[in-house]
């Protein structure tokens, strides 16, 4: 419930970021690098039985 | 992408606020005049006079439910409290004896009350979330859409704004776009915090249905999370009669202090079953907590069973954070000082709208012919601005107009406001953008005061004899009325005075630099 509460306040930071950068590219090797990081580790801690 | 912070995020406001920009509006306005759904729902129901106790009217529900719907699996009572007079209950059938009608709304003696058939201020409420005449589902993630929308324009706003404090102090008048400007700027700063608060907190209002991947990860079901947030004993029926024990007997059983506490809905499970539960929710006096405590007794002993759960610190936040949105815990004067806030920033979006048609109208190539894109915008923002507040008017003209023994009157009533909202478009469609805004202004200003005269003419608690017998929720309701449309008056006066527009005055440290 935490991490939801939390979530649209890291939403509204990502997008002001977004339109912050100016380097397209740099933009999306961080946006597509985050997230790889992050579904990486939200596939392991499913794995190792985080949805009880 | 555009060069510098400041022109980034200036782009980002403008399309950010302007793609939503109408759907924000309506959705702020109704959502700010829901601070006073139950007074309105009073208003539009001036039959309804008593105002009731909460244990006796759940007392009287119950009665009137064991004869309504003895065989039923759950009955639920919404009692009357200190802003509305009426209980309403609902209740799920069972499969044996299913039944086209599940809900009523009765007195504080547990009678039907024959009132005009209307959805109230309840209708208001709703829609500034689940819209209307579309699927729920998709109004709610359309809201959701655009709150998230609002909550960035908020943020770049607050970016691109170099004297937030010093601009709070100018408003200057018949300037242009320098005036419409500062109409913004004043009612975004005015009340900066309740606009970010009540944007965030309303996006946690459906926090799960808008971020589902949390309770994804960490739960097989989403039936588990709300097991785990929100633990309740189940009870299956188990065919056993026995009589209800009356409500008056449990409302003597809360612990101390919570007696003090407002008795905000009762749930009966397996009513006239050996395993009757009956479950209380009530929450402290002005306590934020939007959820409040539940209490579970047995129906039949009327033993507790189960007293409130400690909620985790999550569940407790987000519980505070719908508080606060609904403002339910608010006072007269706190919740006086909501509506504020909320006209401010239903005032905020509509600047907002016309700064950017302002904003471009000196940059069009011909400005008798403006491209396709800036007509729609200027016509939907007369249509929106200046009419949907004419609609809302036209909806509690129709509560005193229409008949009331009319088949779907509530429904009708609801088809008046959208025929009005229709009528406006057509209408600003149709006229010159100027004529179209004064006459707009004006015609909204004319049904507030239609709202007055017709309740005087119709009822017989209009605004007079309310004065007289200190009837303070009719009285506040026609002052209210009056007061807007006074309001309106004035925005059709303004609007009909051409612009004084002087040249600018040059600056000398310019003057210096350039020589």
């Amino acid at each position: 419930m935490a991490a939801t509460l939390a979530s649209f306040a890291l939403f509204a930071f990502l997008t002001v970021v977004t339109f912050i950068i100016r380097d397209l590219t740099r933009l999306w090797i961080g946006l597509v690098g985050s997230s790889a990081i992050l579904a990486g580790i939200l596939l392991l801690s499913i794995h190792l039985g985080a949805r009880g | 992408m555009k060069d510098g912070i400041r022109q980034s995020m200036a782009w980002l406001h403008t399309w950010t606020g302007l793609i939503f920009g109408w759907l924000l509006y309506v959705i702020f306005l109704c959502g700010t005049i829901s601070y006073w759904q139950e007074e309105i729902t009073r208003w539009m129901q001036p039959e309804v006079t008593v105002m009731a106790d909460p244990a006796m009217s759940i007392d009287g529900a119950m009665r009137y439910l064991s004869k309504a719907a003895p065989d039923a699996k759950n009955w639920y009572i919404t009692p009357p409290n200190s802003r509305s007079a009426i209980t309403g209950i609902s209740w799920e059938p069972s499969h044996e004896t299913p039944s086209a009608v599940t809900e009523a709304t009765l007195d504080g003696s547990g009678v039907p009350i024959h009132a005009r058939e209307t959805r109230g201020g309840n209708f208001l409420y709703r829609l500034h979330y689940d819209l209307y005449a579309v699927p729920i589902s998709f109004a709610r993630y359309l809201v959701g859409i655009a709150a998230m929308l609002m909550l960035i324009a908020l943020i770049s706003g607050i970016i691109i704004h170099k004297k937030i404090f010093a601009n709070f102090f100018f408003l200057r008048f018949g300037k242009g776009q320098r005036s419409w400007l500062d109409a913004h700027n004043i009612t975004s700063v005015l009340a900066l915090p309740f606009h970010l608060m009540i944007t965030y907190t309303g996006l946690v209002t459906l926090a799960t249905l808008y971020m589902p991947w949390a309770v994804a990860a960490n739960y097989a079901s989403v039936d588990d999370f709300y097991a785990a947030a929100y633990p309740r004993t189940t009870t299956e029926s188990t065919g056993h009669p026995a009589p209800l024990i009356p409500f008056s007997v449990i409302a003597t059983r809360f612990p101390q202090g919570k007696s003090q506490g407002r008795i905000k809905y009762v749930e009966v499970r397996n009513p006239g079953d050996v395993a009757a539960r009956i479950t209380v929710t009530a929450s402290k006096s002005a306590s934020m907590d939007a959820g409040g405590d539940t209490y579970e007794f047995s129906g039949v002993t009327g033993k507790a069973i189960a007293q409130p759960s400690v909620k985790g610190g999550a569940v407790l936040t987000e519980s505070v954070m719908i508080g606060l949105h609904t403002g339910r815990y608010a006072g007269i004067v706190l919740r006086w000082l909501y509506f504020l806030s909320g006209i401010a920033g239903t005032a905020m979006i509509a600047t907002g709208l016309v700064l950017w048609t302002v904003k471009r109208q000196k940059n069009l190539l011909d400005p008798e012919k403006p491209h396709l894109g800036f007509r729609i915008v200027e016509r939907l923002n007369i249509a929106v601005i200046a009419g949907f507040p004419g609609a809302v008017a036209v909806y509690f003209v129709a509560n005193r107009l229409l008949p009331t023994a009319m088949s779907h009157r509530a429904e009708w009533e609801i088809r008046c406001m959208f025929l009005t909202l229709a009528a406006a478009f057509v209408f600003a469609c149709f006229r010159p953008v100027r004529r179209a805004w004064i006459e707009t202004l004006a015609i909204s200003g004319l049904l507030f005061s239609a709202v007055v005269v017709v309740d005087a003419v119709t009822s017989s608690r209009w605004l007079l004899p309310s004065l007289r017998d200190g009837d303070w929720v009719f009285v506040g309701f026609d002052a209210v009325m009056l007061i807007t449309s006074a309001a309106f008056g004035i925005a059709a006066s303004t609007a009909g005075r051409p612009a004084k527009l002087k040249a600018p005055r040059r600056q000398p440290g310019r003057r210096q630099a350039a020589a």
